[in-house]
C-alpha cells in the first residue's frame, strides 16, 4: 500500500471518527445508550464507491478502534462495530449489484442494515427482547438517515475529486 | 437485467419494508395496553409521577425546570402530552400524546423525558423496592 | 515499507487488545453486577433484580426463576385453563368429591387451611365464585345482588375440604366450592423462588418484586439493609413510609389495588368471606413483614379482613412476624416488634 493511500485512508479514517463523535452528541433516538443514527456511514459509502470494499472496511475497522479508545464506552462498541460491520456487507452487496450506480438506495439499505446490526448487538448486550419492540422505528430511521447519507455522498463524490493514487 | 431494473426492485423492496415498519407501530400502538402512570424525569430523576387511569377532567401543570418551562396537559381519557414548551425545537410537543410505554416523550434542552409505565416500579429512587 | 506497516499493524492490534481486556477487567474487578428482568406473570408484572460477580450467571438465574414461575402458574392459577388447579375447580362443579393433587398444591392448600384456622376464618381459600361473581379487576366487574352473593357464599367455607397428605388426597364435600389461592400463591412463589436463586448461588443477593409483593435476599451490596417502601393507599403513585430489612419480605394488602367505584362507594379485591363482600374493617392497607412470604401473604389477607385489634393479636402473637397497618381514616398502628424495622413515613 502506498504511503499516499494510507495517508488518505488515514484521513478517511478520521472524517468518519469526527462525524461519529459529532453524531454521539445527538441523544440516541430510542432509549438505548449507545445507538447511534450511523452518519459515519457516509464516509463507508464514499469509500466502497471510490476504493472498494476492502479499503472501506479498513476504514471502518480504524474507526471503530479509534472511537472505543476515545469515547470508552465498550458498550457503544459493540453495537458501532455490529452496525458498521452489517451496513458494509449490505451496501457492499448493493453498491455491486448496482454497479455503483443509484447511490441513494445503496445508502438506504445500508442505514437500515446499520440499525439492525445496532439492534441486534444491543439484544446480545442488554437481553431484553422488550428491544425488538423498536425495530420498527429504527427502520424508519434509517431509511430517511440513508437518504440523507446518499445525498451527502453524491454531493461528496461530484466535488472531491478522484485521487490518483 | 439492466441496472435501472435492479435498483428499482431494491427501491420497491424498501419501501415495503418502510411500510411494514409504519404498519407494525400502529399495530403495536392498540395492542399496548393502557398505561397507569406516566413518570417525569429530570435529568434521569423522577420529579413526578402522574396517575393517568384516575382522571376526571383534563388538567394541565407546568413543569420548570433549568430556566426552562414544559407546559404539560393530562387527558380524561388517560393520555398525556406536552402543549407547550421553551425550547426551540418543541420536538416534545410535536410527539403528541402518549398514553402507554410505546414511545417516551422527550424535552432535551430541558432534560425533561415523560416515560408511561403500567405498575409503580421505580416511582421512589429513596426505596430499593416498594411493596404494593 | 513492510516494517512501517508491520508495526502499524501491532499497534493497533495491541492498542485494541490492551482496550477490550482493560475494559473488561475493569468490569469484572466491580464486585458487583446487577441484572433486572421483568416479566408478566399470575396476572401481574414481576421484576427480578439480583446481584452478584457474573452478568451471565445472574440473568440464567433469573430466566430459570421465570421459568419456575411458570410451573408454578400451571399449578396454582385459577385463571389459567391449564393449570392443576383449574381442572380440579372444574371437577368439583362437576360433583367429584376426591381428587389427587401434586405435591406443591397440596402444601399451598394445607397453608390455606392452617391460616384460615389460625385466622378464624378470616382468611379463605375457597372463595372462588364469590370472586368471579364481583368480578373485580376483569372487564365484567359488578355490584351483585344479595342473592347472587348469598348463592356464591354457600360453597364458600374452608369446612367443605379436607386433606390427606399421605396419599396427596384432597376431599371436596360441596359442588358450589371453588378454591382461589390468589391471596397466597405469589407468596408461595417468592419463598420458592428465593430458594432456588440460593441453592444456584448462595452469595447472590437482590429483592423480587412479584406484583407488590416483595421479597428481598440478603442485604444490599454495601452491607446495609433494603429500603422498601410501602404504598400510599390514600395516593397509591407516593409511597406512605418504609422499612429497612434484611433478608425478609413485605407483603401489603390494600383497598387501592384492584377496585370499581360505584355511587361514590368503592368496591375493592379484597372479599370477606363472611358477608360475601369486600372487607370493611376500617383499614386501608395492611402490611407484613417476616421471613416467610407465603405467610405474609396469607397474613395480608387475613388481617386485612380481621379488623385492627384483631389484626394486631394475631401478629403479636406469632414470632418473627410484624406489621403495619394503615386505616382509612390515616392513623397508622404497628405490632410490638416493629422497631427492629425501623419504620419512617416518607416526607
Amino acid at each position: 500500500m502506498s504511503t499516499r493511500k494510507i495517508t488518505l485512508l488515514a484521513v478517511y479514517t478520521t472524517i468518519a471518527l469526527t462525524i461519529f463523535m459529532i453524531e454521539s452528541a445527538i441523544p440516541p433516538l430510542v432509549p438505548i445508550p449507545g445507538v447511534k443514527l450511523g452518519l459515519a456511514n457516509i464516509v463507508t459509502l464514499f469509500v466502497i464507491k471510490r476504493h472498494g470494499i476492502r479499503d472501506a472496511a479498513l476504514v471502518l475497522f480504524m474507526r471503530v478502534v479509534l472511537a472505543s479508545i476515545f469515547a470508552g464506552q465498550i458498550v457503544s462498541f459493540t453495537y458501532s462495530i455490529a452496525g458498521g460491520v452489517l451496513c458494509l456487507l449490505v451496501m457492499g452487496l448493493i453498491n455491486f449489484i448496482l454497479r455503483g450506480e443509484f447511490l441513494f438506495v445503496t445508502s438506504v439499505f445500508g442505514a437500515i442494515a446499520h440499525n439492525i446490526g445496532q439492534i441486534l448487538a444491543a439484544f446480545f448486550v442488554l437481553k431484553m427482547s422488550g428491544i425488538f419492540a423498536y425495530i420498527p422505528f429504527l427502520i424508519i430511521s434509517g431509511i430517511i438517515t440513508g437518504l440523507f447519507t446518499g445525498l451527502a455522498v453524491f454531493f461528496a463524490e461530484k466535488k472531491i475529486p478522484k485521487l490518483i493514487l | 437485467m439492466s441496472i435501472k431494473k435492479k435498483a428499482i426492485i431494491l427501491i420497491v423492496v424498501a419501501v415495503v419494508i418502510g411500510i411494514a415498519a409504519v404498519s407494525s407501530i400502529f399495530i403495536m400502538n392498540t395492542k399496548t395496553k393502557k398505561g397507569s402512570y406516566a413518570y417525569i424525569y429530570h435529568n434521569n430523576e423522577v420529579i413526578k409521577v402522574v396517575d393517568l387511569t384516575n382522571v376526571k377532567e383534563d388538567y394541565e401543570f407546568k413543569i420548570e425546570v433549568d430556566g426552562g418551562y414544559n407546559l404539560i396537559r393530562v387527558t380524561k381519557d388517560g393520555s398525556i402530552g406536552v402543549v407547550d414548551a421553551s425550547c426551540p425545537d418543541h420536538i416534545c410537543m410535536n410527539t403528541g400524546f402518549i398514553k402507554n410505554g410505546l414511545m417516551p416523550i422527550t424535552c432535551l434542552p430541558n432534560k425533561i423525558v415523560i416515560e408511561v409505565k403500567t405498575s409503580l416500579d421505580d416511582g421512589n429512587s429513596a426505596y430499593d423496592s416498594v411493596a404494593k | 515499507m513492510f516494517k512501517k506497516k508491520s508495526c502499524l499493524f501491532l499497534s493497533i492490534c495491541l492498542i485494541l487488545v490492551v482496550n477490550l481486556v482493560g475494559c473488561s477487567s475493569g468490569n469484572s474487578s466491580h464486585a458487583n453486577e446487577k441484572v433486572s428482568l421483568s416479566e408478566l406473570h399470575f396476572d401481574t408484572i414481576m421484576n427480578i433484580s439480583l446481584y452478584g460477580d457474573n452478568k451471565e450467571e445472574l440473568t440464567g438465574i433469573i430466566r430459570d426463576s421465570y421459568a419456575r414461575i411458570d410451573d408454578l402458574e400451571k399449578i396454582f392459577s385459577a385463571q389459567l385453563e391449564s393449570s392443576e388447579l383449574y381442572a380440579i375447580n372444574q371437577a368439583i362443579a362437576r360433583g367429584e368429591e376426591s381428587f389427587t393433587i401434586s405435591d406443591e398444591l397440596e402444601k399451598v392448600i394445607k397453608y390455606g387451611l392452617d391460616v384460615n384456622e389460625a385466622s378464624n376464618g378470616a382468611l379463605d381459600i375457597t372463595i372462588g365464585n364469590l370472586i368471579d361473581l364481583w368480578g373485580i379487576g376483569t372487564d365484567h366487574e359488578n355490584l351483585p345482588t344479595s342473592e347472587a352473593i348469598s348463592e356464591a357464599l354457600v360453597g364458600t367455607g374452608c369446612s367443605y375440604l379436607s386433606l390427606d397428605e399421605d396419599n396427596n388426597e384432597l376431599r371436596v364435600s360441596s359442588r358450589k366450592v371453588k378454591i382461589d389461592l390468589g391471596a397466597i400463591a405469589k407468596g408461595y412463589a417468592a419463598d420458592d423462588i428465593k430458594s432456588l436463586i440460593l441453592s444456584k448461588n448462595p452469595k447472590v443477593t437482590g429483592i423480587l418484586d412479584f406484583g407488590g409483593n416483595i421479597m428481598t435476599i440478603g442485604g444490599k451490596t454495601d452491607g446495609s439493609k433494603w429500603k422498601v417502601g410501602i404504598t400510599d393507599p390514600f395516593d397509591n403513585s407516593n409511597v406512605y413510609g418504609g422499612v429497612s430489612v434484611s433478608d425478609l419480605c413485605v407483603v401489603t394488602s390494600g383497598n387501592y389495588e384492584r377496585y370499581f367505584e360505584k355511587d361514590g362507594v368503592r368496591y375493592h379485591h379484597i372479599l370477606d368471606a363472611k358477608t360475601g363482600f369486600p372487607a370493611k374493617k376500617g383499614l386501608a392497607s395492611v402490611s407484613i413483614i417476616g421471613s416467610s412470604s407465603i405467610q405474609c401473604d396469607a397474613l395480608s389477607t387475613a388481617c386485612f379482613c380481621l379488623g385492627a385489634d384483631d389484626a394486631l393479636s394475631l401478629i403479636n402473637g406469632i414470632d418473627g412476624v410484624e406489621c403495619v397497618l394503615i386505616y382509612e381514616n390515616g392513623d397508622v398502628a404497628a405490632s410490638d416488634g416493629i422497631g427492629q424495622y425501623d419504620f419512617v413515613r416518607a416526607e
